[in-house]
C-alpha cells in the first residue's frame, strides 16, 4: 500500500466496469441531449423529441447483425471487442479516491501501452468488413495516431517526471499542493487531444467521419455497432479519468470525500469533451499530421523541458 | 412478449433513417428531414446504420436499381418508403414506425431474404459495367455480396461466416480483387479500386454519381454522371405562398447546401443552426431575423481559423496562375476560390436574398452545368476527405442540369 492508495481485490473488477459504464452512459446521454437542443435562437424551431440512451441501445439490440461479403469476421470482431476491453484495462490502474484495482509501479506506462493497443483495435474494425469506406477509416486512424501518439507520450511523461514516479497513485499524491494543470497546461491540452484521438472523438473523429459514410462504423450493425459505440464512450470516460488523476489533482479537494472529487473532475473533463465535439470541425487527417509533428511534438518537448528544469531546481 | 415488445418500442423511438433524394424533390427531402428530427429519429450515415429507407420523389429505373441495392443492405428490422409529396412526410414516417413494430411482418421479411438472395446471385455476379445504377453508398464490394451472404440472415452463426473466406481465392465472395494500376503520384505501384460515390450517400448532391478510381484513398480518376427522376414526373412547381417566395426558396436552398457542406466537414453546430434557419425561412419567419441569423453563422464560419487551416487551398478554381499564352479563365464569381470561399459565397448570397426581398433569379442552368463539369478535374488527385469537401462546395443541382440538357441548350 503506497501513496495513500489501497488496491482492491480482483473481485471488485465488475464494480470498476460498472462505474466506467456509468460514466459512458452519462456522456452518451449528454451527447443525445445536445443533439435535440435547437441550435441558434430557441423558440422558433420546435425541439425534437429527445434521444435517449435506452432507445439507442434497444434499437441496436433489436437490429440484426449484417456481415458484408468476404468479411474477415474473426479479425473484425477482435477489433470491435478490443475497444471496451482496452477501456477497462486503462481503468484498472486508475485510482478512485483511495481505491484502485491494481496499484502498479508502472501505471502510466500501462495506460500508454493500452492506448497504443487501440491502434490495432480500430484498424481491425476498419479492415474486417472488407469495405472501401471502412478500410479508409482504419487507415485514417493510423495516420492520425502517428500524429497524436508521440505528443501524448510526452504529455504523459511530464506529470511522471514532476512526481518522480510512474505510479498513478503517486502522481495524485504529488499534486496535494498544486495541481499539475497549473504549471503544465500544454501537456494537459495535448493529453485531452490524445484522449479524443484514441476515442475517435470530436476533431479527431475523421476515421468515423460523415464524409466516408461513418468510416470504421460504416458496416457495423446491431450488437457490433453497439460495442464499438460503447467502446468509444468507455475510452473517452477512462481517458477523462486519467486527465483528472494526472493533471487535476485526482481526489484532492475540500469538504467532499476523495472519490467524489475524483468522479466530479473526471465527469467535468468528460462533459467538456462531449460539448466540444459539436463546436469544432473535424480536422482533415493530412493537415493534422502536419500539426502533430511540427507543433505538438515541439510544444510538448518544451513543456517537458520546463517541468524537468523545475524539478531539478527544486 | 413483454420484454421483446418494450425493446421494440424503445428501439423504434430511436430509429435511424437513410434518405435518398431524387433530383427535383428537395422540398420533400427537407420535409422528411424535419419530421425525422421532430420524432427524435436520426439520419443514418450508411445502409448498415439504417432502419428506414426513405426515397424522396419517384426515381428513374436506374436510380431505383441503386436504391434496391441499398435496400438489400439494411440489416433489419427495416422499412422502406416512397414519399412523393412533402405534405405526406409525417404520415409516411408514422407508417414506417408501425412497420418496424410489426413483428410478424419483420420476421417474414427476414425469412424471405436468404431465398431472394440465392436467386439474385447469378444476375448480380458480373462486374458492374458502365451503368451507374447498380451501386450503393457504402462500398462497391458488398452490394452484390450481401444478397448471398449467409451471415446476412443468420446472425448467430460465426461458422457460416468463415466459410466465405475460403471459397475461391482469386475472387473472394465473387468480388474481383483490386487490380494493379499504373504508378501513383509518388511513383509507387498501387492497387486500383473503383469506388462509385453516390447516388446514395449522406450529405451528397441528389442524383450525382462520381465514379472514382482510387489509389488507397487518393482519387486518380473521376467520371461524373447523373441519375434523374422517373420520366413522367413533372418538375416541382413552387406554389406562391407569399411575397418574395422565390427569393426565399433560393435562400433556403443556399442554407441547406451550406449546412450539408458543414456536415461533411464534421462541424455539427453551425450545420444544425443553418438547417433550422432554412426551416424558418420556409415557414415564413421574418426575413430580417433569418438574415441576421445567417449573418451570425457566416461570421462564425469566417472566424474559425480551424476550418480555414483545415481546408485552405482545397478545390481551388480560377486563381491558379494562367499558363503563358493560355486563355483567361472564365470562372463565375460564385465558384471562384477554394471550398471555403464558395461556402461563404453561398451564405452571403442567402443573406442578400433575404435582405433584398427581390424576386430572386431561378438557378442558372449554365452555372449548374459548370459546377458539374468542373468537378472531375478538381477532384482528381485529392484524397477522399478533400474530394467530398469539394463536391459539397460545388453542390451541383442535378435537377436543373438534366432538365435543361433535355430541353436543349
Amino acid at each position: 500500500m503506497t501513496g495513500g492508495v489501497a488496491p482492491l481485490s480482483a473481485a471488485w473488477a465488475p464494480v470498476v466496469a460498472l462505474v466506467l459504464l456509468a460514466g459512458a452512459v452519462v456522456a452518451a446521454a449528454l451527447d443525445g441531449a445536445l443533439h435535440s437542443v435547437p441550435a441558434g435562437r430557441a423558440g422558433r424551431a420546435r425541439p425534437g423529441r429527445r434521444r435517449t440512451v435506452t432507445g439507442a441501445v434497444a434499437r441496436l439490440l433489436r437490429q440484426r447483425r449484417r456481415v458484408p461479403v468476404a468479411a474477415d469476421v474473426m479479425l473484425w470482431r477482435i477489433g470491435v471487442a478490443a475497444l471496451p476491453v482496452a477501456a477497462l484495462l486503462m481503468a484498472a490502474v486508475l485510482p478512485l479516491g483511495r481505491w484502485t484495482l491494481v496499484d502498479w509501479s508502472v501505471g502510466i506506462v500501462w495506460f500508454n501501452a493500452v492506448d497504443v493497443a487501440v491502434w490495432a483495435a480500430v484498424w481491425l474494425a476498419g479492415w474486417g468488413p472488407n469495405s472501401a469506406h471502412a478500410l479508409i477509416g482504419g487507415y485514417r486512424f493510423l495516420a492520425q495516431a502517428l500524429a497524436y501518439e508521440l505528443p501524448l507520450m510526452f504529455a504523459l511523461t511530464a506529470p511522471a517526471v514532476a512526481a518522480g514516479t510512474l505510479r498513478v497513485g503517486g502522481v495524485v499524491q504529488a499534486q496535494q499542493g498544486l495541481w499539475f494543470v497549473v504549471w503544465m497546461p500544454v501537456a494537459f491540452v495535448v493529453f485531452c487531444l490524445g484522449v479524443a484521438g484514441f476515442s475517435v472523438w470530436g476533431p479527431l473523429s475523421a476515421p468515423a467521419g460523415a464524409d466516408i459514410a461513418g468510416g470504421v462504423l460504416a458496416e457495423a450493425s446491431g450488437v457490433d455497432r453497439l460495442i464499438v459505440l460503447a467502446g468509444r464512450y468507455l475510452l473517452l470516460t477512462a481517458g477523462s479519468g486519467f486527465a483528472a488523476a494526472l493533471f487535476l489533482g485526482g481526489g484532492a479537494g475540500p469538504l467532499l470525500p476523495d472519490w467524489l472529487w475524483m468522479a466530479v473532475k473526471a465527469l467535468a473533463v468528460l462533459c467538456a469533451l462531449v460539448v466540444l465535439r459539436r463546436r469544432l470541425p473535424v480536422l482533415r487527417p493530412d493537415r493534422f499530421l502536419e500539426a502533430g509533428w511540427l507543433v505538438l511534438v515541439p510544444a510538448t518537448l518544451l513543456q517537458l523541458l520546463v517541468v524537468s528544469v523545475v524539478v531539478v531546481a527544486r | 412478449m413483454g420484454v421483446t415488445g418494450a425493446l421494440a418500442r424503445a428501439g423504434v423511438r430511436a430509429a435511424s433513417v437513410l434518405l435518398v433524394e431524387v433530383p427535383g424533390s428537395t422540398d420533400t427531402r427537407i420535409a422528411v428531414e424535419r419530421q425525422v428530427r421532430c420524432r427524435g429519429w436520426r439520419l443514418a450515415m450508411s445502409s448498415a446504420d439504417a432502419d428506414v429507407l426513405v426515397v424522396c420523389g419517384r426515381p428513374s429505373p436506374e436510380l431505383a436499381k441503386a436504391v434496391q441495392a441499398v435496400w438489400v443492405q439494411l440489416p433489419g428490422p427495416r422499412a422502406r418508403l416512397l414519399v412523393d409529396d412533402a405534405r405526406e412526410a409525417a404520415a409516411a414516417l408514422e407508417q414506417a414506425a408501425a412497420a418496424l413494430l410489426d413483428a410478424p411482418r419483420q420476421r417474414a421479411d427476414a425469412g424471405s431474404r436468404g431465398q431472394a438472395g440465392a436467386q439474385a446471385e447469378p444476375s448480380s455476379a458480373p462486374a458492374p459495367a458502365e451503368s451507374d445504377g447498380d451501386q450503393d453508398n457504402s462500398d462497391d464490394m458488398d452490394d452484390m455480396g450481401d444478397t448471398d451472404d449467409p451471415g446476412d440472415t443468420d446472425d448467430s452463426s460465426d461458422t457460416d461466416d468463415s466459410s466465405d473466406m475460403d471459397m475461391d481465392m482469386p475472387m473472394p465472395g465473387g468480388v474481383p480483387l483490386a487490380g494493379g494500376g499504373q504508378d501513383d503520384r509518388d511513383g509507387l505501384e498501387m492497387d486500383e479500386l473503383t469506388v462509385p460515390l453516390g447516388p446514395v450517400l449522406p450529405h451528397w448532391p441528389a442524383g450525382l454519381v462520381v465514379r472514382c478510381v482510387l489509389h488507397g484513398d487518393v482519387v486518380v480518376h473521376a467520371q461524373v454522371s447523373t441519375l434523374g427522376p422517373a420520366a413522367d414526373v413533372a418538375p416541382e412547381v413552387a406554389e406562391i405562398a407569399m411575397d418574395g417566395w422565390q427569393a426565399r426558396r433560393i435562400a433556403a436552398g443556399e442554407c441547406d447546401s451550406a449546412a450539408r457542406f458543414l456536415a461533411v466537414a464534421g462541424w455539427d453546430h453551425p450545420s444544425q443552426r443553418l438547417r433550422s434557419v432554412r426551416d424558418g425561412i420556409l415557414d415564413g419567419a421574418p426575413s430580417q431575423d433569418c438574415a441576421r441569423e445567417v449573418a451570425q453563422v457566416t461570421r462564425q464560419v469566417r472566424r474559425s481559423w480551424l476550418l480555414r487551416w483545415s481546408v485552405r487551398g482545397l478545390g481551388l478554381l480560377g486563381r491558379a496562375p494562367r499558363p503563358p499564352g493560355g486563355v483567361p479563365d472564365d470562372v463565375p464569381a460564385l465558384l471562384r476560390g477554394d471550398v471555403r470561399d464558395r461556402l461563404l459565397a453561398r451564405l452571403d448570397h442567402a443573406r442578400d436574398l433575404l435582405l433584398d426581398g427581390g424576386a430572386g433569379e431561378p438557378a442558372d442552368p449554365r452555372l449548374e452545368r459548370q459546377r458539374l463539369d468542373r468537378l472531375p478535374e478538381v477532384v482528381t488527385g485529392l484524397d477522399l476527405a478533400a474530394a467530398r469537401l469539394v463536391v459539397a462546395s460545388l453542390d451541383p443541382n442535378v435537377s436543373v442540369v438534366r432538365r435543361h440538357s433535355v430541353a436543349g441548350p
